[in-house]
């Protein structure tokens, strides 16, 4: 399968270490990797970065929108995983970051979540954990489901 | 170095002043034999007269309007690595400034670029002094530096898709003014150039005038477009000048030069000579003028209709200064503090049980005018506040129709 993602949020160390972790998995799970970033409007704008997951020949990729802080205004997409449709609450301290990332090992299989696990166990990063995890056993919203369902 | 105000990158300079006078300041300490390197959004226009002693390098994120000095061009994070220090042999070996463009992808994107990542602790993709000063060396660079600009090959070059800001298409990784015949020969087959509107003048200069090809460029590339709401930054003075009544029948002119306040306010851009001439001619409208205050005190005494000056220094403030959140009529004065210096206050709080905006069915008031981002609305359609993120400015607490901000 390959995977078009759009990942949205807010500049700083949460956004870029969830993200490298999630590119990193995802080169381990032996996709290819291609990332490319949008222009940034402010020191404190939302970054944008579309990322290409190719795991096969496959030409249709299948998009998804990953909204870490509900910052996405472009056109809708079946699988828009935000912190408001997953029921994480908000976060000061943005590891609802975590949470979002969990739901995305979800939708990608192929990605390793022992990855990320053990990178937060190395940096004794419990509350983090623990959402992650809590994400990634949790179930997505049926309307999520349906659609995973109905494309294979 | 010097880093002009609101650059998309966060390195730090030690510099300040106008873009035009730290560019002459720049070359000027070049000519005596002191590395030097300029972060401009647009490099001034500049007949290089001297030659250098030492190298310059000038970084910016537009196209250049000439090509008088050797320029590069980075569209990956990956190319920065082994760009700069090329652009800094050039550099030496020409005794020219260098200038080196800066794709958005390039500034924003992630790499697995080990000089990057070992030179920062921030990782990507944040490029700060120490990485600069990584790559400042070319010694530092392990492999021999083949730099052979004759046997640059340009095979991308035969799908005709030609543009700096599209990743998939193809850019010269240099423009040498002196050095041109190679890339005419590479055009040579090519009758008809796709590109995006934003190039199409750059792709002019070089292809028909530099080159002198006889071939077509149309704009048929189109830009991403970039999908995210534009935020501001906590406490953006603008926030509080366009809450004012009067801002509705000004025209405002500024020369902060920052995208986000473009999109959101109805803004003009000119520089503070371009709105002292313009006040010169005692337009019939109201005008005001925002600009930084290291940039108005030269011209204080020109400038006319509503001058509003942000403090970006300690020097003694031109007009009375006035706090952010008592901004509430057109006049001339200071704002305590500017883009790179946003002073923190006491931060705000929601009152959930007031907030009703939302619950009434119109947009949350304090987050449509302050576009802060630390104003968030949550799955109980009340807005809460990032206390992380607040400045404590407090003008979505003076917009706020409830008074549910505190």
């Amino acid at each position: 399968m390959n995977y078009h993602i759009i990942f949205c949020g807010l500049l700083g160390t949460t956004f870029d270490t969830v993200f490298k972790l999630i590119l990193e998995s995802a080169r381990e799970a032996d996709y290819l990797v291609k990332t490319y970033a949008m222009p940034v409007k402010s020191a404190y704008s939302s970054l944008i970065i579309d990322a290409m997951f190719q795991g096969s020949a496959k030409k249709e990729p299948l998009e998804i929108v990953v909204d870490f802080d509900c910052v996405y205004n472009g056109e809708p997409r079946e699988l828009h995983l935000h912190p408001l449709t997953l029921d994480i609450p908000f976060e000061d301290s943005m590891i609802h970051y975590w949470g979002v990332a969990g739901s995305l090992c979800k939708v990608i299989p192929d990605l390793s979540t022992a990855y990320i696990t053990s990178y937060l166990l190395e940096n004794d990063m419990s509350k983090e954990l623990s959402l992650f995890k809590k994400h990634t056993l949790t179930s997505l919203p049926f309307k999520m489901q349906d659609y995973l369902a109905k494309i294979g | 170095m010097y880093v002009e105000d609101n650059f998309p990158l966060a390195v730090k300079g030690n510099v300040r002043a106008a873009p035009r006078a730290a560019l002459d300041y720049l070359l000027g300490n070049a000519e005596v034999g002191s590395k030097v390197a300029g972060f401009f959004h647009t490099v001034p226009s500049f007949t290089p007269l001297k030659p250098l002693r030492s190298a310059c390098l000038l970084f910016s994120t537009e196209l250049p309007v000439e090509i008088k000095i050797p320029v590069f061009f980075c569209k990956t994070p990956e190319q920065l690595s082994s760009l700069i220090p090329k652009a800094l042999k050039v550099s030496v070996d020409t005794q020219l400034p260098v200038q080196v463009v800066l794709a958005p992808n390039s500034l924003n994107n992630y790499t697995n670029d080990k000089i990057l990542e070992e030179a920062q602790d921030r990782v990507q993709p944040y490029i700060n002094r120490q990485v600069v000063d990584a790559l400042w060396d070319p010694a530092q660079k392990k492999e021999k530096l083949e730099v052979s600009f004759t046997a640059q090959r340009e095979q991308e070059a035969a799908n005709a898709d030609i543009s700096f800001f599209v990743p998939e298409a193809y850019f010269p990784e240099y423009i040498f003014p002196s050095a041109l015949k190679n890339q005419r020969d590479t055009f040579k087959g090519v009758k008809k150039f796709h590109t995006t509107k934003k190039e199409l003048q750059f792709l002019h200069l070089w292809l028909k005038e530099m080159l002198e090809l006889k071939v077509e460029i149309d704009s048929s590339l189109e830009l991403r477009e970039n999908p995210a709401k534009t935020l501001l930054c906590p406490g953006c003075p603008f926030t509080a000048v366009f809450a004012c009544k009067d801002a509705s029948s000004t025209i405002v002119f500024t020369s902060i030069k920052c995208p986000a306040i473009f999109e959101h306010f109805a803004l003009s851009a000119a520089t503070v000579m371009e709105y002292a001439g313009m006040v010169s001619q005692k337009p019939s409208v109201a005008t005001a003028f925002i600009g930084n205050m290291s940039d108005i005190l030269p011209y204080e005494n020109l400038l006319g209709g509503t001058v509003i000056a942000l403090q970006d220094s300690e020097k003694k403030a031109v007009y009375p200064v006035v706090a952010v959140n008592k901004f509430k009529k057109f006049m001339n004065c200071t704002l305590p503090y500017s883009c790179a210096n946003i002073k923190k206050g006491k931060k705000v709080a929601v009152k959930a049980k007031k907030c009703n905006c939302v619950k009434l069915g119109t947009e949350a008031v304090c987050m449509q005018a302050s576009r802060c981002p630390a104003l968030r609305l949550t799955e109980d359609d009340v807005v809460s506040v990032n206390a992380a993120l607040c400045s404590g400015c407090r003008v979505c607490a003076n917009v706020c129709p409830p008074k549910a901000i505190s």
